[in-house]
Formats: structure tokens, C-alpha cells, sequence
């Protein structure tokens, strides 16, 4: 018997459509997860990185539309990691939010450090805060906007580490096989 | 009401939301077509199917949404 009987040998192709397609092309571990780094700092991002320009276009609209909703409705009180810690869990998943938060955290320590005597906790409209706190439905949407604008990003970063990479023009990160 | 326009810091300040059914319809309706049109962008292969796709999963969201509340007001009531 011959040595190469035993190797196991590729399935020959049973169809004609199945002998055209050719292989996906594959990219590296790390140019994968670059990718999707890069589509944590802006949603989007890494789709922009990896090829997919129309897909990351329309991820960086819808995402940053509903993050930036988010703000607009319930405005900057609404990204508070001491207060909300399980919604921050997921605004978390857009980096723009611990800009958002750590934002917020300063302007509080601002005017706790310029009036000392007020009571401590979450600051309400009769502190003169140096941002109007929201409460009620425009908290609630403002936090549910963000947050699910970044449930959805994890959802495009897991895409982008496993999308192929387009046989299509577009800029390629470097290492990226056509 | 003027020097409080004036003085609302966009995206730092709240807005003003209140009750009735135009600002529930202005503040749902912007949240479930983006949810839609991001899950369908992600979802499909084609982005030539996402319009369509996207449409018709937030008609599905907004029923189902409407079917839960009215009978989640049937309950309480």
C-alpha cells in the first residue's frame, strides 16, 4: 500500500457552484481584534478598517445616533457610573461614555469642592448643579438609548473579529489578505 | 420661558419630556428603527436588504410593543 493512501484527502467538489466559490479571505487574529478595538473607541470604526465601508458607515450612523439621542434626551446624568452601575455595563461598551461619564464626574467634583456644605449623594435641582439632573422618562430613555446603543456595538465588534474580509476595493488594515 | 431655552446646554441638559402619547411616539419610534437598522446591518449579508428588512422588523417591534402594553394595562386595570 502506498504512504499517501492513508492521508486523509480534501472532499473533491460535488457541484459546479461549489468548485467557484472560492474560500473566504481570512484575517489575522490580531488585525481582528484591532478591528474591533478600534470599533469600541467609535462604533463602526472597525468595520471601516476591515473593508466593510458602507456596513461601517451605516453602524457609525445608527450607534452614534442613538448614543448621542441618548444624551440629547436625558442629557449628561444619564451616563453615571456610581448611580447606574449595571446601565453602565453597557454604555460602557461604546468608549465615548467613559469620556461622557468621567465628564460628569468632574463637573460634580467641581461644585462639591465649591460648596462644601451640600449634602452629599445624587445631586438635585435645589444644589444648582452645574448641569440640570433629569429625572423620570427622559432619565429612563436617555439611559435606555445609551445602553443599547452599546449592547449593539458589542454586537458589531463580534461581527467585525468574525466577518471575512470583503473581496471587494476598500482600504484593508495592513495583513489583511485579499 | 425664553431664559430657559437660552439656558438649556444641548446634551448636558435634559429635555423638557412630558407626558402624553406624541412624546412616547417621539422618543420610541427614533429607538426602534435604530435598533432595527443596526441589528439588520449586522445581520445580513446583503446591505441591498436592509432597508426593507430593517422596516419590517420595526413594524414587528412596534406591534409587539403596542400588544404588550395594551395587555399589560388590561392587568392593571
Amino acid at each position: 500500500m502506498p504512504p499517501d493512501a492513508l492521508a486523509p484527502t480534501a472532499p473533491a467538489p460535488s457541484g459546479p457552484a461549489e468548485r467557484r466559490a472560492p474560500a473566504p479571505p481570512r484575517r489575522g487574529v490580531v488585525i481582528s481584534v484591532a478591528a474591533a478595538a478600534a470599533g469600541w473607541v467609535l462604533p463602526g470604526l472597525g468595520h471601516l478598517l476591515a473593508g466593510h465601508v458602507a456596513r461601517g458607515l451605516l453602524l457609525a450612523t445608527t450607534l452614534g445616533s442613538l448614543w448621542l439621542g441618548g444624551l440629547l434626551i436625558g442629557g449628561l446624568s444619564v451616563v453615571d457610573r456610581q448611580a447606574d452601575p449595571a446601565w453602565f455595563l453597557g454604555q460602557a461598551l461604546i468608549a465615548p461614555s467613559l469620556v461622557a461619564d468621567r465628564y460628569r464626574a468632574r463637573l460634580v467634583a467641581q461644585h462639591r469642592a465649591a460648596h462644601p456644605d451640600a449634602p452629599g449623594g445624587r445631586l438635585v435641582p435645589a444644589d444648582t448643579p452645574p448641569f440640570e439632573p433629569s429625572f423620570g422618562r427622559a432619565r429612563e430613555l436617555g439611559t435606555l438609548y445609551t445602553s443599547l446603543a452599546g449592547l449593539l456595538n458589542l454586537l458589531a465588534m463580534l461581527d467585525v473579529v468574525y466577518r471575512p474580509a470583503p473581496r471587494t476595493d476598500g482600504f484593508r488594515l495592513p495583513g489583511a489578505t485579499p | 420661558m425664553t431664559a430657559g431655552l437660552l439656558a438649556h446646554q444641548l446634551f448636558i441638559d435634559p429635555l423638557p419630556v412630558g407626558p402624553g402619547l406624541a412624546w412616547t411616539l417621539a422618543l420610541f419610534l427614533p429607538l426602534v428603527a435604530g435598533v432595527a437598522v443596526a441589528y439588520k446591518t449586522i445581520k445580513l449579508t446583503n446591505l441591498a436588504h436592509v432597508p426593507g428588512q430593517a422596516l419590517r422588523l420595526f413594524i414587528q417591534i412596534t406591534l409587539f410593543m403596542a400588544a404588550a402594553a395594551f395587555l399589560l394595562a388590561g392587568f392593571a386595570r
